[in-house]
């Protein structure tokens, strides 16, 4: 036998470590220029002074940034929540109906994987105007359900599928109604589909720039990554705007925290979820 | 009712609350986006239609051109490099060494954060005077010192640099399951008979792990056709119009140009791009798979 | 069962058919609410306070006049009407996406009574969502280069407050230094960049990476197409010339003998605006293209004063263009019209003017003159009166043309060669949108 670790090994493991190097170093980059002055953000190599913390001041000082953060944990939140259930019961009913009316939903909601959202964009807009829902975090909530429904819908459908049939077969034998069925048995057999959703999707939600850009445009309902864009000033009487990009960098630095956070936490669950699906086909 | 159909109806609640949702937020719009797309609308005032006038413009429109050739250069330059990377990266963290879940973690971290994010670091980084110049002054490349993001060839090869950057964990995670999957003794009997390594990759490798890389493409070329963050915060589709995605034109037609209807115009056409090229590659490489 | 899926099919048509006649529905709407709140002011005016509403995107706590500037007008309007009240700002203003929000509420009937707006005299004309104004006191003051920005088919639809446009703002002391002047052709002007060279000093640096800067260089040289023709605007709206030509070719060629003669800072695409003005005021580099609301700000942050120059072609024409950064005007909504135009005194009066655009802001108006206390923005002032004005060009080509012109601008700035496609590609989305232009 080969000692464990072999020459290759060794390779690998440089290769791996320059590698890292590649990726550690932009996150650096963002941690120090989180802390220089403005005059310095685009020198290289000038070592801030870390207890120059003028730039965070500045975040936690503008009058939009705690809404922002609210708002985005809200949206997320409820979004995830929503998503969870009306997913969960759709792809249910979904793996367990075989009338040719559902086999048409199934295809409707293929159709809505497809649609890109560049082509609703101008059109959903308007419908926020005529629903007076505009710039509200709430439409926000709707348009995230309404385009990324299907694809929960799908993996709840495809692993309610795996579960067999029997458990309810059982259950309704003993007098339970569809709905009870559901929320006492199935949705809690369905904890690793939930969990798979929630990870995957928690990101989209999270991170979403363009979204927020179009939908949530008056600057006083911000996500953190808006209030990241719109981090700028008005230059005298025009409406001309330059970026401030010390607190722009601090405020990436505590927009990614969280969901860095989020991820560390869980990783085994997200990444071997994620790609279940994937392998086995 | 007899329990039959007052279960099917049961059932049709179930699904009823999500189906409206894509009904009125992705479907209909979608269908008024098809009837605007043969108006002149302007975004506020009544419109008027204006039959196929424009569709005919958008085959002729430069800038539509451009963007689809820069949206297409960056899809196919993005699978080039990003898949045998993650495959390269993939393998070496199947093997045995140690310290693994660190480096799978830190490679995974890009994916996690916002493409605004990624953008304003990268942005700082490749600024004239900026990390990535100096480096290269450092170790005395300074002839090879420019202004990356504002040099018309090369931007679009900094992006899709900076998107695999991004994009590499999450191609990485997948090949690596994949690769988990592939039993060790197959590999071993190989080599009994004296295959190489390429003949493994080659024959047992790619073969096996096939439904992967039709997911990993399939997800790669679809975000990839739609591509709009990065270019548009990083260098706003320049310099020139070296770095405009389909996307951001449509952006532009509809909130900067005031030309809504020709934006939904251009956002069918993406849509049937991306289907036909999406069904295209899922036939291709399905055709491909092979299960153990 | 087929019959579900056909009533899916049935609703979304009717959903889709329902919005197409939604623009209809919102205005029969906001006639009904209009007689209702006509019927409610008329009850009203027995006892109840009335209240006006004002909306502009500049008045918020960052910028310093702002609260003089309301008294002001209070003061002023008071005088006529003492018991209304004066509703300031209902939109919110702080993201710059005030006209988008207004943009919903006229096409809801919710906007404010009196409203500043900027770019969208077109957009608001055709809707008919402003007041005419044309038999005012206002019809014979409206300084000329700003008139295709308020007056719409011939009916003035807003004053024009704010007035700026581009130029080159120098540093007075590097040009003291070095015994330099104002250049009066373009060869001057390059002679300039050579001595300033020599010296290791960069001429020209603007701060690209924040993108609107871009569109400064081509919208500061249009002397060389109005010193060719200067009624180039009509004579390509009416077919008789394109985009594509002579006076295009020589603006941006001249704009690449810049580029090629080092006059432009090589790394000027990743410079922001911020580093530029710092550049520009630590002597560093001498010239911007750039606008009035410079002057202050580096002279505020720098204590240097700067000079102002207006880009001359090569046969010494200036034309001083310009274009009216805010107009303000009433809601046609808005029933009482008196109350309206008094509203738009107080705004407009000399004494408001003066506190509104005291930070190097300009009137449309001609016969009011802004008293500036700094040498640069009294220069730009006289200037823009004085000098031979036009339109600038970003009033009379639609948007998507003239992103085609600033991507040319990059592509030159970028080191590669004037490419006569874009001023191409510039004449086809010209001919697919010019019907979005105020001209006849």
């Amino acid at each position: 036998m080969k000692s464990k670790y072999s020459k290759s090994s060794v390779l690998i493991t440089m290769i791996l470590i320059i590698f890292s190097a590649i990726y550690l170093f932009p996150l650096l980059v963002l941690i120090l220029s989180s802390f220089k002055e403005e005059q310095y953000i685009f020198e290289a190599f000038h070592m801030p002074d870390f207890g120059y913390i003028e730039n965070y001041v500045k975040v936690f000082a503008s009058p939009t940034f705690w809404g922002s953060l609210v708002n985005t944990l809200i949206i997320c939140t409820i979004t995830l929540v929503c998503s969870v259930f009306l997913a969960s019961m759709a792809g249910y009913a979904l793996a367990r109906s075989k009338e040719r009316s559902f086999k048409t939903i199934r295809l409707v909601y293929m159709m809505a994987l497809v649609v890109p959202a560049q082509a609703n964009m101008m059109i959903l807009y308007k419908l926020g105007i005529f629903l007076n829902l505009i710039n509200q975090p709430v439409y926000l909530i709707l348009i995230y359900l309404g385009s990324n429904i299907s694809y929960s819908v799908m993996i709840y459908s495809a692993f309610t599928k795996s579960i067999h049939r029997e458990i309810e077969e059982a259950a309704r034998i003993d007098g339970c109604g569809r709905l009870k069925l559901f929320t006492n048995v199935i949705f809690p057999l369905l904890r690793p589909a939930s969990g798979t959703v929630i990870a995957t999707t928690i990101f989209w939600y999270w991170n979403d720039f363009q979204g927020p850009l179009i939908y949530l445009s008056d600057g006083k309902h911000n996500t953190l990554m808006l209030e990241i864009y719109n981090f700028k000033e008005i230059i005298g009487t025009t409406s001309f705007a330059r970026t401030a990009w010390g607190p722009v960098s601090a405020l990436c630095l505590i927009a990614s925290l969280p969901i860095i956070l989020f991820f560390l936490l869980n990783q085994k669950r997200l990444l071997s979820g994620m790609t279940a699906g994937a392998v086995k086909g | 009712m007899s329990s039959q159909r007052s279960d099917y109806w049961k059932r049709i609640l179930f699904i009823l609350p999500s189906l409206l949702l894509v009904a009125l937020f992705v479907l209909y719009p979608f269908v008024q986006g098809i009837l605007y797309s043969f108006t002149n609308w302007d975004g506020i005032s009544i419109s008027r239609f204006v039959g196929l006038e424009n569709y005919i413009n958008l085959f002729k429109d430069a800038s539509f051109k451009k963007a689809l050739a820069n949206t297409i250069f960056f899809t196919v330059a993005l699978v080039i490099i990003m898949n045998p990377l993650a495959l390269l990266m993939a393998s070496l963290l199947n093997s045995k060494i140690i310290g693994k879940h660190v480096f799978r973690t830190l490679i995974y971290i890009p994916t996690t954060i916002s493409l605004i994010v990624v953008s304003n670091i990268w942005t700082i980084i490749l600024t004239f005077n900026g990390y990535f110049n100096k480096l290269l002054e450092l170790i005395g490349l300074e002839k090879y010192v420019i202004d990356w993001l504002g040099n018309y060839d090369l931007a679009p090869i900094v992006i899709v640099l900076i998107i695999v950057w991004q994009g590499l964990g999450n191609s990485m995670v997948f090949y690596l399951a994949a690769l988990q999957g592939v039993p060790a003794e197959l590999y071993e009997s190989a080599k009994i008979d004296g295959a190489t390594k390429w003949n493994n990759f080659r024959y047992i490798t790619l073969p096996l792990i096939m439904t992967t890389v039709t997911v990993v493409l399939f997800l790669q070329i679809s975000s990839m056709l739609k591509i709009f963050d990065i270019p548009y915060i990083m260098t706003s589709g320049g310099p020139g119009d070296a770095t405009m995605t389909v996307t951001m034109l449509i952006y532009n037609q509809a909130f900067k140009f005031n030309t809504a209807g020709y934006a939904t115009t251009t956002g069918i056409v993406l849509m049937v791009f991306s289907i036909i090229v999406s069904s295209l590659q899922t036939k291709i490489t399905g055709a491909k798979e092979v299960s153990y | 069962m087929k019959k579900i899926v056909s009533l899916l099919l049935v609703i979304t048509l009717l959903l889709s058919l329902a919005a197409c006649s939604t623009q209809t529905n919102n205005d029969n709407q906001g006639e009904t609410k209009q007689q209702e709140s006509t019927a409610q002011n008329e009850t009203g005016a027995v006892g109840e306070a009335k209240k006006i509403s004002v909306a502009h995107w500049m008045l918020t706590s960052s910028f310093p006049s702002a609260q003089a500037y309301m008294e002001n007008v209070e003061q002023i309007f008071k005088e006529s009407y003492p018991d209304v009240e004066i509703e300031w700002n209902p939109i919110p203003s702080e993201s710059g996406k005030y006209h988008d929000l207004l943009k919903a509420q006229l096409a809801t009937n919710s906007a404010p009574d009196v409203f500043f707006h900027q770019n969208a005299i077109v957009q608001f004309g055709k809707a008919e969502y402003l007041t005419d104004l044309s038999d005012q006191e206002w019809m014979g003051r409206i300084l000329e280069s700003t008139s295709k920005d308020v007056i719409y088919e011939g009916k003035l639809l807003g004053i024009p407050v704010d007035v700026s446009g581009w130029g080159v703002f120098y540093n007075q002391e590097i040009f003291d230094e070095y015994d330099l002047s104002e250049p009066k052709t373009f060869d001057e002007l390059l002679d300039v960049c050579n001595t300033l060279i020599e010296n290791d000093i960069t001429p020209f640096n603007m701060g690209f990476k924040d993108t609107w800067p871009q569109d400064g260089p081509w919208l500061s040289m249009s002397s060389f197409i109005y010193g060719m023709d200067d009624n180039f605007p009509q004579e390509l709206y009416d077919g008789n010339k394109i985009i594509n030509s002579e006076e295009f070719t020589a603006m941006f060629q001249a704009f690449e003998e810049l580029v090629t003669s080092g006059a432009i800072s090589k790394s000027i695409m990743s410079t922001t605006y911020d580093q530029a003005a710092q550049e520009f005021g630590e002597g560093k580099v001498a010239m911007q293209i750039n606008g009035p609301w410079c002057v202050q700000q580096i002279y505020d942050t720098y204590g240097k004063e700067v000079g102002y120059f207006n880009i001359p072609d090569r046969d010494g024409n200036v034309y001083m263009t310009s274009i009216t950064n805010s107009t303000v005007s009433i809601n046609s909504k808005f029933e009482d019209k008196e109350m309206g135009l008094a509203m738009l005194k107080a705004l407009t009066d000399e004494t408001s003017l003066q506190i509104l655009l005291s930070d190097s802001g300009y009137c449309g108006l001609k016969d009011v003159e802004i008293e500036q206390t700094l040498a640069g923005a009294k220069a730009y002032g006289e200037a823009l009166v004085n000098d031979k004005s036009a339109m600038q060009t970003n009033v009379w080509i639609p948007a998507s043309a003239g992103e085609k012109l600033t991507q040319l601008t990059t592509l030159i700035c970028s080191g590669k060669t004037f490419d006569a496609a874009y001023l191409e590609a510039a004449d086809e989305a010209y001919q697919k949108d010019k019907e979005l232009l105020n001209m006849q």
